[in-house]
């Protein structure tokens, strides 16, 4: 077993036009698997199923530091026109353009291209349902408003809710601070985010790690993200922040 | 023309719905100012959608050019601002972050509104009508549905009026709802109101103002509670 790979482009070799792919992001460059986004950009893949949280959504915020610049994010994949299908739950224009950056990231999507809005809860949920196995789940958020339409609608105990699916990919996207040989990844501090969701959600689990350890040498009790989950493992380029 | 409550007089008056111990997720805005006027003494542990629960108050620019930017992206809030580290903070995945708003164990939310209802819908959004001219993308849900399914109190913080004077405490909403018949209280420029299945009940009004001249400014019928005060602004 090895689930060590050389370069981001090995790792990602068999992503083919039209796969569905999870990619963890929310703020600013937390947690987002540049090299392996870099990687598919390079690679012209397209057609793209592709699910994430936020594009990411308010970089403003980040950007006060001194140390900050641009980095790649999912919401390059819609930039460049490689996504048919987007499922998140952030998309306000002003959110996804860096300071300085003109004309909006939908310019360049195809004709056909579709995009699916959820709460970001229920977006985390229905991802953990594909995770545990279930074949869908009845939600209170959104019942009985817009987002409800055409979606199947139950009352329990006097509560209204609505169905929701469980949501998979072929391929998961994740960025942890510390990895071993096994895959078992530690995360620091707000980077866990969706990884522990998209390890158990997809069928190939892909993680940049900023640094990989012997197995061992992270304590069993330690592990937040076991192994079993993930399938290969790169160790990030040293210029990426 | 009297005087309607600042901003910083309405985040007082919305801390003042917070107690030791409490568990609470401020939407942007108005509401997170609220964190401001925190009693002393008290431990309040606030909640991100992010996953990070009680944690501090945002640096400056000055603080956070102090520490590496890799480090500082660490802990962020859901507004991506960089945010104090606080003893007894910790972090959890996106899902479990949304099971503490599900589950009520974040206890409070307070969030800011387009419209408010009688019967508690909250609207967050544009008319639906509108959806169909925007870009792909335009509506942003992020946490606004979500959170106020599950906490006992769910705050919602507002204007009384538009700039024309309009109502935002309507019968119903015109704009799109993110909840329905989830808020408990509204605390606007003008007034506190407790939502309750028997309607609208006119708790405080702000200084200077009468419970007449705030039904004026609002669409459905108050119900003027026996115990109406002013707004303590202290």
């Amino acid at each position: 077993m090895n689930k060590i790979y050389g370069s981001p482009q090995e790792a990602i070799a068999d992503i083919k036009d039209g796969s569905s792919i999870m990619i963890q992001s929310f703020v600013g460059a937390l947690g987002i698997a540049q090299d392996l986004i870099a990687a598919l950009l390079e690679k012209g893949t397209k057609d793209l199923d592709l699910i994430c949280c936020a594009n990411p959504s308010f970089v403003g915020g980040t950007t006060i530091h001194k140390d900050w610049k641009p980095y790649l994010a999912p919401r390059d994949l819609i930039r460049e026109g490689r996504c048919k299908k987007a499922t998140f739950c952030w998309g306000k224009s002003a959110h996804l353009n860096f300071p300085g950056e003109t004309g909006s990231i939908w310019d360049g999507v195809p004709e056909n291209f579709e995009c699916e809005f959820l709460p970001m809860g229920t977006l985390a949920h229905r991802i953990r349902a594909a995770g545990n196995g279930i074949g869908a789940f009845y939600s209170p958020v959104g019942a009985g408003t817009w987002y409800a339409e055409g979606k199947e609608s139950r009352v329990i105990n006097g509560v209204e809710y609505v169905l929701e699916y469980p949501l998979t990919a072929e391929f998961g996207f994740i960025k942890a601070s510390k990895v071993d040989t096994f895959g078992n990844i530690v995360y620091r501090r707000g980077e866990k985010m969706f990884g522990p969701l998209i390890a158990k959600a997809c069928k190939t689990v892909i993680v940049q790690a900023d640094e990989i350890v012997e197995a061992g040498e992270i304590e069993p009790d330690q592990v937040m993200t076991p192994g079993i989950y993930v399938d290969r493992i790169v160790l990030r380029k040293k210029e990426d922040k | 023309m009297k005087n309607r409550l600042t901003d910083d007089q309405m985040a007082m008056r919305m801390a003042k719905e917070l107690h030791d111990g409490d568990v609470v997720n401020l939407g942007f805005g108005i509401p997170l100012r609220a964190s401001k006027f925190i009693p002393e003494g008290y431990t309040i542990q606030f909640h991100g959608e992010d996953g990070v629960i009680g944690f501090g108050g945002a640096y400056t620019k000055e603080e956070v050019d102090q520490i590496p930017y890799e480090e500082a992206l660490g802990t962020l809030n859901p507004g991506a601002q960089f945010i104090r580290p606080l003893p007894g903070m910790c972090y959890v995945d996106f899902a479990e972050a949304f099971d503490c708003i599900r589950n009520g164990t974040c206890n409070v939310t307070i969030l800011g509104a387009l419209e408010v209802s009688e019967t508690g819908d909250i609207s967050s959004w544009a008319p639906i009508e509108h959806i169909e001219d925007v870009t792909p993308g335009d509506i942003s849900l992020g946490g606004a549905m979500d959170m106020p399914v599950g906490p006992e109190k769910v705050i919602i913080g507002l204007r009384h009026t538009d700039k024309k004077d309009n109502p935002k405490i309507v019968k119903k909403c015109k704009f799109l709802l993110s909840a329905k018949g989830r808020a408990t209280k509204i605390i606007s420029d003008l007034a506190v109101i407790d939502v309750t299945p028997e309607g609208l009940v006119l708790q405080e009004v702000a200084p200077g103002w009468t419970a007449e001249e705030v039904q004026a400014l609002t669409e459905p019928k108050l119900i003027i509670s026996p115990n109406l005060k002013e707004i303590d602004l202290g």
